[in-house]
């Protein structure tokens, strides 16, 4: 959701329906191919976490859904899942949102304009290429999205772009070492080809699209911001820089901190697991790896 | 040090284009995890070799992860 509407920020509406609606494809793909192949018939039905997404008040077992509904106002449930928003899920992406910000400023700045329209701008070599970068690449879709962005201005094809959307996010070094040890080489090498061969196809149809509606993606980029007035987008930005500055310092700290585990600071230091108690285990197996990395 | 402003300078306008929408986008996942009932969740997705992968998939796309 979050990216969907950064999508239309920064591309432009063929891209805010094709992303979701490839990675809703690509998504079906990969997980038919992996229940096809490895489905356990009688395997134990999921159990819901029913814990109060407010306060914790009731843990899902020893309360009943139809008393627990009435127990808190309007108001109060609606300040937690702003809590929640603001706090747990921003808290994870805007370290790496920022990572891509500043990262797609550097293609901006760096990539000369004419570099991808003169060598490898569409076609299955581009595309190629895109996968080749974004399969290992490390990356959220909340951080791919300004990178696309840059990469489109400098004209490479959408569907080119929409590759590195899609397979970027999806997959990284971490999460395929961690799908090898959790569901095995079989399962892994079908996440994989599922994504590399749905995103190739995907991207090679959406730019059919954009040939078909005869518009150029390189000149419906960045217009869609305007449909803000200036005032708004600052407002809009001091707030989402006020939001993020404590997740990424405690972030930056945590990396610096890893790299010195033998510093005592980081022994003493207390680690915010008790937020886990209250949190529904979302991670579904196949998306295994940082929180910022599923597909969309 | 001129480049560098250039990058930032950059990242700027990529960060003013996407504040609001990733403040809407946050309101909207806010009050996904508050109103939305996890059984009917797991009653939909917790079975099925096909139809769950199906849901998941119309489900997930939307979810900020």
């Amino acid at each position: 959701m979050d990216s969907i509407a950064v999508t239309w920020a920064m591309l432009d509406p063929v891209m805010t329906v094709a992303r979701p609606a490839s990675a809703f494809i690509t998504a079906v793909v990969a997980g038919v191919a992996e229940n096809f192949f490895s489905f356990r018939k009688g395997a134990p039905p999921a159990i819901p976490d029913l814990t109060c997404p407010v306060d914790g008040c009731c843990d899902g077992v020893a309360c009943d859904p139809k008393v627990h509904r009435n127990h808190h106002s309007f108001s109060e449930k609606l300040r937690a899942g702003l809590k929640f928003a603001v706090t747990d899920l921003w808290g994870d992406m805007a370290p790496w949102f920022f990572f891509g910000l500043l990262l797609a400023g550097l293609i901006t700045v760096l990539v000369p304009d004419d570099l991808f329209s003169r060598h490898l701008g569409s076609g299955l070599p581009a595309m190629l290429l895109m996968l080749a970068v974004g399969i290992p690449l490390y990356i959220c879709a909340t951080a791919s999205t300004p990178i696309a962005a840059a990469l489109i201005l400098k004209g490479v094809s959408p569907g080119a772009a929409l590759v590195f959307l899609l397979a970027g996010p999806a997959t990284n070094m971490a999460s395929i070492t961690v799908l090898l040890g959790t569901m095995g080489k079989r399962a892994t090498v079908i996440y994989l080809a599922s994504i590399a061969v749905c995103s190739v196809l995907l991207g090679l149809a959406v730019d059919h699209v954009y040939a078909a509606l005869g518009i150029s993606a390189k000149a419906a980029a960045g217009q869609a911001a305007e449909v803000f007035p200036a005032v708004l987008q600052w407002i809009a930005a001091v707030a989402v820089v006020a939001i993020s500055v404590k997740p990424t310092v405690q972030k930056l700290k945590s990396l610096i901190e890893k790299k010195e585990p033998a510093a005592p600071a980081s022994m003493a230091k207390k680690e915010p697991a008790a937020e886990a108690d209250c949190a529904p285990d979302e991670d579904i197996p196949l998306s295994s790896g940082p929180r910022c990395s599923g597909v969309t | 040090m001129e480049f560098f402003v250039k990058v930032l300078n950059e990242s700027r306008h990529l960060l003013l284009d996407a504040a609001v929408y990733i403040l809407f986008g946050l309101l909207v996942s806010g009050l996904f995890r508050v109103f939305l009932n996890p059984n009917s969740i797991a009653r939909h997705l917790g079975n099925g070799r096909f139809s769950s992968v199906f849901k998941a998939a119309l489900i997930g796309v939307p979810i900020p992860l």
